[in-house]
């Protein structure tokens, strides 16, 4: 083989290596995660130009600052760690850290701080988002609608979205029955 | 005059005497050293051609995915993809390298690739709803570098630069929001910084092509290209009366980005003199770092001033382009140069003047002298500058 078409291999199994790599990660979380359901607490109309998604703001971007574990204040742009417990509405944050919990600690989810103000934080998890089929109803459109997203955990608090529930049904469930 | 008349007049000129053999020869070796490389244009056919084939094909494939979406299992969503980017490096690979025959074709294909990688990512975030952000980009831009080296292809090269400008562009901004700095202004300030700094990237990384190491060399003139016009468009954007406001505090945490971009234009320049020993894009870029620095930072000593002198570093930098473009045989920026003048004089008439005058002919009247004008000068003077600078070329 020449060396000329080794490179060019290289170049190829690169950019298919990291893309067989994202697949993977994210087919990890959705077999071995821990199964969390988040409060969605507002929803925007479709989007078409991003192909056709949900956009989804979870409750728990918002956190107020008394929920802190750590006696040094947090800075926009800055790792933190939302520890989850099980609430009546689905899971909801129990404090946040900027120190990684250890693996057998309780399930937290791993996000970046956007923004701080004076009473709460604004965090982003890269859970924004929940696409669905073209031409699929916007559940937004209902009142009183209660939307949970379903994410898988891994230890290290990353989360893979698996499902939206439009009061308590799986989104292409929910959308077939409209 | 076209090439195949200049030949028949050297013919005419040698029968009738008034050229001999070694002096036509002489004339004839001049013409060749002046006249831009004769263009194989069916072989630019080709490649444009193929490219417009490569975009269709991928149009349809994404159209005929978009169409039967719901259809499409996952794991036969994902193994097209595969299949499809392998299929298009392999095949452009194999048409313009082993055993080749088909460059235009190939590259094409090659290019094809590069852009499929990028819809790649985006089926695979769209599968595992995965947000958009810069990192995307980012990746995608990394991994497509390694086909510009290996094709040297300026169609992959402008490719790869779209992607690291609008990559730049979109971290520079989610930088921003994230920190409250999302007025207008401040925005404007913060790109127009990194423009420059941007400008001073790319002519650190000509200078490291014109060092004559082989891969880079290709990139080189394509990058000189890119850069002289960033630094324009940093300048430019500030040079608006109404642009700056006379409170504007200008924050250390604003100028970041550009400063990232900024250190590693540094670099890159102090390897292109040390290293390529390219002293003219050395000194080129750190005039673009300085050109576009200086009204940033004056902006946060003297807001209310700013747009003058940024009228004046702006005028003063478009006479250097064409001065240095006529001396250092680069005629890109002669154009260049005296392409931003006319933007520039344009600009300024209707910006300050035009809104003042009563008549609405009047204003129409201005702006055709001011064209008119122009079209005299350049007639005059651009060909002798182009001249020169072809001339002057190493």
């Amino acid at each position: 083989m020449t060396r000329r078409r080794t490179l060019f291999l290289g170049a190829v199994l690169l950019q298919a290596g990291l893309l067989a790599l994202l697949v993977a990660s994210e087919e990890w979380n959705l077999a071995f995660g821990t199964r969390v359901e988040l409060a969605v607490e507002g929803r925007d109309p479709l989007d078409p130009l991003a192909g056709t998604y949900q956009d989804v703001t979870l409750a728990i971007e918002r956190l107020p600052r008394s929920l802190a574990r750590d006696a040094a204040p947090v800075a926009p742009g800055d790792r933190i760690h939302v520890l989850l417990r099980s609430g009546e509405n689905g899971h909801v944050a129990d404090g946040y850290t900027v120190r990684e919990p250890s693996p057998e600690s309780d399930l937290h989810l791993r996000g970046t701080v956007r923004r701080v103000l004076e009473d709460e934080i604004q965090v982003d998890y890269g859970l924004d988002r929940y696409y669905v089929p073209a031409g699929a109803r916007d559940p937004s459109l209902d009142r009183d609608v209660d939307l949970r997203l379903v994410v898988l955990v891994r230890a290290d608090g990353r989360g893979t979205i698996e499902d939206l529930l439009v009061d308590g049904v799986p989104f292409d469930e929910w959308n077939r029955g409209r | 005059m076209h090439r195949d008349e200049l030949r028949r007049a050297l013919d005419e000129l040698e029968a009738d005497g008034t050229l001999d053999a070694a002096r036509r020869a002489r004339v004839e070796e001049r013409l060749v050293r002046e006249l831009p490389p004769a263009r194989d244009r069916a072989s630019t056919v080709a490649g444009i051609v193929a490219t417009v084939g490569v975009l269709l094909i991928a149009t349809g494939v994404i159209h005929f995915v978009a169409t039967h979406w719901d259809d499409i299992p996952k794991a036969a969503k994902l193994g097209g993809v595969f299949a499809l980017l392998l299929g298009f490096h392999h095949s452009g690979y194999r048409l313009a390298e082993e055993p080749g025959g088909w460059p235009r074709v190939g590259v094409a294909l090659t290019a094809g690739g590069v852009l499929l990688f990028g819809a790649a990512l985006g089926l695979v975030s769209q599968l595992y709803h995965l947000e958009s952000t810069p990192d995307g980009l980012l990746l995608w831009w990394a991994t497509s570098v390694p086909f510009v080296l290996l094709t040297r292809s300026r169609l992959i090269l402008t490719i790869v630069l779209a992607l690291f400008t609008i990559w730049a562009v979109w971290a520079a901004v989610d930088w921003l929001d994230g920190r409250d700095l999302d007025r207008d202004l401040e925005v404007l300030v913060a790109l127009s910084a990194l423009a420059a700094a941007y400008a001073g990237l790319l002519a650190g990384l000509a200078g490291l092509g014109g060092g004559g190491r082989r891969a880079w060399s290709a990139a080189a003139p394509w990058l000189r290209s890119f850069a002289a016009p960033a630094a324009f468009l940093s300048l430019y954007a500030l040079s608006f009366h109404d642009v700056v406001e006379e409170d504007f505090v200008l924050g250390g945490t604003l100028l970041v980005p550009a400063a990232a971009m900024a250190a590693a234009a540094v670099a890159a320049l102090a390897a292109a003199r040390t290293i390529a020993g390219a002293r003219h894009d050395a000194a080129d870029g750190a005039a673009f770092l300085v050109l576009g620095g200086v009204p940033v930072l004056l902006l946060g000593v003297a807001p209310a001033a700013a747009w003058i002198v940024v009228n004046v570093l702006l005028l003063a930098g478009l006479v250097l382009l064409v001065a240095r473009g006529a001396r250092r045989g680069r005629p890109e920026y002669v154009n260049l140069g005296l392409l931003g003048l006319f933007v520039l004089v344009l600009t300024r008439y209707f910006e300050l003047l035009a809104e003042r005058l009563q008549h609405g002919f009047l204003a129409f009247l201005g702006a055709g002298v001011i064209l008119l004008g122009v079209g005299f000068f350049l007639e005059r003077k651009r060909r002798t500058w182009i001249t020169r600078a072809r001339e002057a070329r190493p």
